[in-house]
């Protein structure tokens, strides 16, 4: 569903200006994280057109594709204050440890958490789902979003089957719901989100 | 923490990042995506923020072919510039941020009209109120309390200061001739309340958000978020504070009314009477040290004293002060109980006065009167019967010390004492002498001990070689001079009155 054509990816972004989008995102943004900052949010928009251009492709809804981009951006904003913020409150008394300082060990321990989860994944029976998913966690080892209609195109080639972007959405929700339950069966994640 | 259970602590949560990103990244954001198409339409940025966002976002489509030259690098910033201005001119933008777009969401607070509508100096003026980052504020120059120092910057630097000057000149880090104080504003107490409890009375800024009133305590604000010393959680609170927000044409004459009311009228609330407060403090002071068990060591007294002085918004120093003034407050009333007076007389005069048990540990080490009181039950009931009966002020009790410690002056306390019961006003006029009395020697003995220590100073600085005076701070270097300054004033003074009296003084 995807073209590679650099300059007309280029042309959507122009669209995508002309049409005032990003100003649009930034309301958006500011609603969605009512204590987060202009100055982030410019960047987390700015890094959705910069992610684009080096994707490359014509997509579908470019304009979801920033948005995907954006919010991932400022959650993990979110999620990075929050650990800096953490070692002054921590209880084993480990003030000023950074633990993501060393890129080599975060390195390994992405590695080793894709490996992990993906184990668990690759053990169920239901091979839809099971599809789904892992096609999730592969755009997320190439931090790219991925649409339910990219997802259901990716899911045609690998099942040899018709997939309707909803079921794809619904396959992809079963999924994340389910994983989330073994993980938080396994005490690695917090129930509900 | 051993290294393998650091590990799997930071695979716990690169776990739970892998998940939440897994839900996001393939989450289509379709009601986003048109909230923000609708948004884009509906409610642009202003100016400022629009051209700030459509740079960024020009200057990575345009400059994206890598190896520019500099003339090519400086034609695509003049086209990315032009470019700027047609979008931000293309619709009409608003000029200061919309309610929703000023405010955030903060402690469960949206922004809301303030009820009843605030009534300033006999104007009403209708008000929203909610909560800013305090980075969107920014000072007014206006302000009566800092036009002195914009005056005197104007009058130092040839031109106004700049919006971004006013806080370090409010902090005191420019420095200004006048001014030899590091904290001018005194902003540093106000910022460490900040720290602690946040800015509890809203700061009132125009539309625009300039602060008509409440610049001190945001400037108070910054200083606890830029500064050092504070962590996040008191830095969080003092980032995000309650402002009450004039509407778009508030007039002049308005803002004059609310700068006029909250600095002239008084809000006849009455603090509590330091006897209450005290008697809270120590209340809790002593629960929470009975609930330690076995032996209470000094740096768990030392840490229940600070746990208590964040609780109550006071300092640890003022616990210390609490726990000994009550401490002489219930022995003064047992000891008056047992005399038999009448108890409500002893309350009253035990509440009214509270602050007398502050003063009753004046002095130092051995020669403070509590010291003294503590051993020697008889000059106890002089001084607690003096207290009650003859004494009328904090002065006074401040002064007992010096009176006792002198035998001479003891002993007209102790005629003072005697005569109490049948003649007060002797007794008071006999007390008054022996405080006069106390601090005449007094003075006579702290000037043999200035005269050993200037003895000592001349020899310091007559011996101190010139290098020595290079590694002097700066801001050391300023005061000695000033206070060398005065003090050659005050010698030349003394020469003069000297040589006047016939005294011949050679250079």
């Amino acid at each position: 569903m995807t073209h590679k054509t650099e300059t007309t990816a280029k042309a959507q972004c122009e669209d995508l200006i002309e049409e005032h989008f990003p100003e649009g995102l930034i309301r958006t943004l500011q609603r969605k994280f009512p204590t987060g900052r202009f100055q982030d949010f410019e960047d987390a928009v700015a890094e959705g057109f910069v992610k684009f251009l080096a994707k490359d492709e014509v997509l579908e809804t470019p304009a979801g594709y920033v948005t995907v981009v954006a919010i991932h951006c400022i959650q993990r904003l979110f999620v990075r204050a929050a650990k800096e913020a953490l070692p002054e409150g921590d209880p084993d008394g480990e003030a000023g440890v950074e633990p993501w300082a060393d890129p080599t060990a975060e390195k390994v321990i992405g590695e080793a958490t894709f490996g992990f989860v993906r184990g668990i994944v690759e053990t169920w029976q239901s091979l839809n789902v099971r599809s789904a998913t892992l096609v999730v966690l592969e755009a997320v080892e190439l931090e790219e979003p991925i649409s339910s209609a990219e997802l259901a195109e990716e899911l045609e080639s690998l099942l040899g089957e018709d997939v309707l972007p909803d079921t794809a959405r619904q396959w992809r929700k079963r999924g994340l719901d389910r994983l989330r339950a073994e993980l938080h069966e396994l005490d690695e994640v917090k129930e509900e989100k | 923490m051993t290294v393998s259970e650091d590990g799997n602590k930071q695979i716990g949560t690169a776990i739970e990042e892998l998940v939440d990103s897994a839900t996001t990244l393939s989450e289509d954001f379709g009601v986003e995506v048109e909230a923000a198409v609708r948004s884009a339409r509906e409610h642009p940025l202003d100016a400022r923020r629009a051209r700030s966002l459509y740079t960024k976002i020009l200057t990575i489509l345009r400059a994206r072919e890598c190896d520019l030259s500099d003339e090519e690098r400086a034609a695509v910033a003049e086209e990315v510039n032009r470019e700027v201005e047609e979008i931000v001119g293309s619709v009409e933008r608003p000029v200061a941020l919309a309610d929703e777009d000023f405010f955030v969401e903060h402690n469960g607070l949206r922004q809301r009209q303030v009820v009843p509508t605030p009534n300033f100096h006999d104007k009403t003026v209708e008000m929203t109120e909610g909560y800013v980052d305090i980075e969107r504020l920014k000072l007014w120059k206006g302000n009566h309390r800092i036009s002195l120092q914009i005056q005197e910057f104007e009058e130092h630097h040839g031109r106004e200061p700049e919006e971004e000057e006013l806080i370090p000149l409010m902090h005191g880090s420019i420095l200004l001739p006048s001014l030899d104080k590091a904290d001018p504003f005194e902003l540093k107490p106000l910022a460490e309340s900040i720290a602690r409890k946040g800015v509890e009375t809203p700061p009132i800024v125009s539309y625009e958000g300039e602060p008509k009133d409440g610049n001190r305590r945001i400037a108070a604000s910054l200083l606890v978020v830029y500064g050092k010393g504070y962590d996040s959680a008191q830095k969080h609170r003092a980032r995000y504070i309650r402002v009450w927000r004039a509407p778009e044409k508030t007039t002049a004459d308005q803002f004059e009314a609310i700068v006029v009311s909250r600095n002239f009228e008084r809000d006849h609330k009455k603090p509590w009477p330091e006897y209450i407060k005290a008697q809270l403090v120590v209340h809790e002071y002593e629960m929470r040290q009975r609930a330690i068990k076995g032996k209470v060591t000094r740096s768990e007294l030392k840490k229940v004293r600070e746990e208590v002085a964040h609780d109550f918004a006071i300092k640890a120093d003022e616990v210390k002060r609490y726990d000994a003034m009550i401490r002489w407050s219930e022995d003064f009333t047992a000891y008056h109980l047992e005399e038999g007076r009448d108890p409500a007389a002893v309350r009253y005069k035990t509440e009214k006065n509270f602050q007398w048990f502050y003063e009753l540990d004046a002095g130092k080490g051995d020669s403070k009167l509590t010291r003294k009181l503590d051993g020697d039950d008889e000059l106890k009931a002089v001084v607690y019967d003096l207290m009650f009966d003859v004494l009328e002020s904090g002065t006074q009790v401040r002064s007992l010390y010096q009176v006792v410690g002198n035998a001479d002056t003891a002993q007209m306390l102790l005629k003072a004492h005697e005569v109490s019961a049948t003649d007060p006003d002797t007794a008071g006029d006999l007390v008054d002498d022996a405080i006069t009395e106390a601090k005449r020697r007094n003075v006579k003995r702290r000037s043999i001990g200035f005269e050993a220590f200037l003895k000592g100073m001349v020899e310091r600085l007559g011996t101190t070689p010139p290098d020595q005076w290079e590694k002097v701070d700066t801001e050391l270097l300023l005061q000695v001079r000033r206070v060398a300054t005065s003090t050659l004033g005050a010698i030349e003074g003394e020469e003069k009155v000297r040589t006047e009296h016939g005294e011949e003084i050679s250079s």
